[in-house]
């Protein structure tokens, strides 16, 4: 895992350095957004291709899948929750609240 | 953008139910890395043209550490609700609900005691991703941005932070990768302390 981590900073870290340094043309910058979308698409649409084929997901699904459908809702509300309790007591900069007070 | 998930989502599943060859499985691994990899560049080039953003997240301080914190004891206590609605061992339910998006990790540690808590980890966490993809569009234009990072949670730093900073914007986008990386390092920690205490 901390390969990983590290490999995935070192490309963020890249991609920050050659952007800073103003090494990339204005008209890529400008494209960036379009080309997130279609890539981010590529990887959901993969996704997606690997919960298909995957067999141990399809075959449990049946048995205990609405089980871990009510775990996976009621573990993602309580941290949205937590978090959304605690920055608006601590947080209240809207740039990074996201103009929520 | 959320309806656009679903399809490529929906589209995606059912070509691998009814179209792929078993052979395009192994590859999809190495699809998703490369993929991966460059959304993560194209974060960072992202990052790069904005100039105030360490500026601005130095104000916040310490204070970032609230979405971690808050992620984990937010899916502990969705936990804790979990055992109680289904009568399930407190342990095996904070287990499951300490895995936190990471589905093959806390599968792989939960599955030697049960089998069956192990495949609900399993599964609730790749749950807990695709409803994650599926959401953060929603949540950051009707809750908040930080919040954003609260659903996926470990995926914060690899594959949710595209989304998440196509949906927020470049500070957010660093709270994500380093909250990601202290969620992460939390699961493999948190996991095994509560298998250990499995009836």
């Amino acid at each position: 895992m901390a390969l990983r981590i590290l490999l995935y900073f070192g490309i963020l870290a890249l991609g920050w350095y050659i952007s800073s340094k103003g090494k990339i043309h204005g008209n890529l910058m400008k494209q960036i957004s379009s080309i997130q979308s279609i890539i981010l698409f590529g990887l959901i649409f993969i996704m997606g291709v690997r919960i298909g084929m995957d067999e141990q997901i399809l075959t449990s699904i049946g048995q205990i899948g609405v089980m871990a459908a009510v775990f996976a809702l009621v573990t993602a509300s309580m941290s949205i929750l937590f978090v959304y309790a605690a920055r608006k007591k601590i947080i209240s900069d809207t740039n990074i609240t996201g103009g929520k007070k | 953008m959320t309806k656009k998930i679903l399809i490529a989502l929906a589209l995606g599943i059912l070509s691998g139910f009814f179209v792929m060859p078993d052979s395009v499985y192994d590859n999809t691994g190495l699809l998703m890395d490369i993929g991966l990899c460059l959304l993560l560049f194209f974060v960072g080039l992202d990052l790069g043209s904005n100039k105030d953003i360490f500026k601005n997240l130095r104000n916040l301080g310490f204070r970032i550490l609230i979405v971690p914190i808050g992620t984990i004891l937010g899916s502990l206590t969705g936990g804790l609700i979990c055992s109680l609605i289904f009568k399930i061992d407190i342990f095996g339910a904070l287990a499951i609900a300490s895995g936190m998006s990471w589905y093959t990790l806390s599968a792989i540690i939960i599955t030697p005691i049960s089998s069956e808590l192990g495949t609900i980890a399993f599964l609730s966490n790749v749950f807990r991703e695709v409803i994650a993809f599926v959401a953060i569009p929603f949540i950051a234009k009707n809750i908040g941005y930080l919040e954003t990072i609260a659903a996926g949670a470990a995926i914060s730093m690899d594959t949710g932070l595209p989304m998440i900073t196509k949906n927020t914007n470049s500070e957010v986008a660093v709270i994500s990768f380093i909250s990601g990386v202290i969620l992460s390092l939390a699961v493999t920690v948190l996991v095994p302390i509560f298998v250990g205490f499995m009836v």
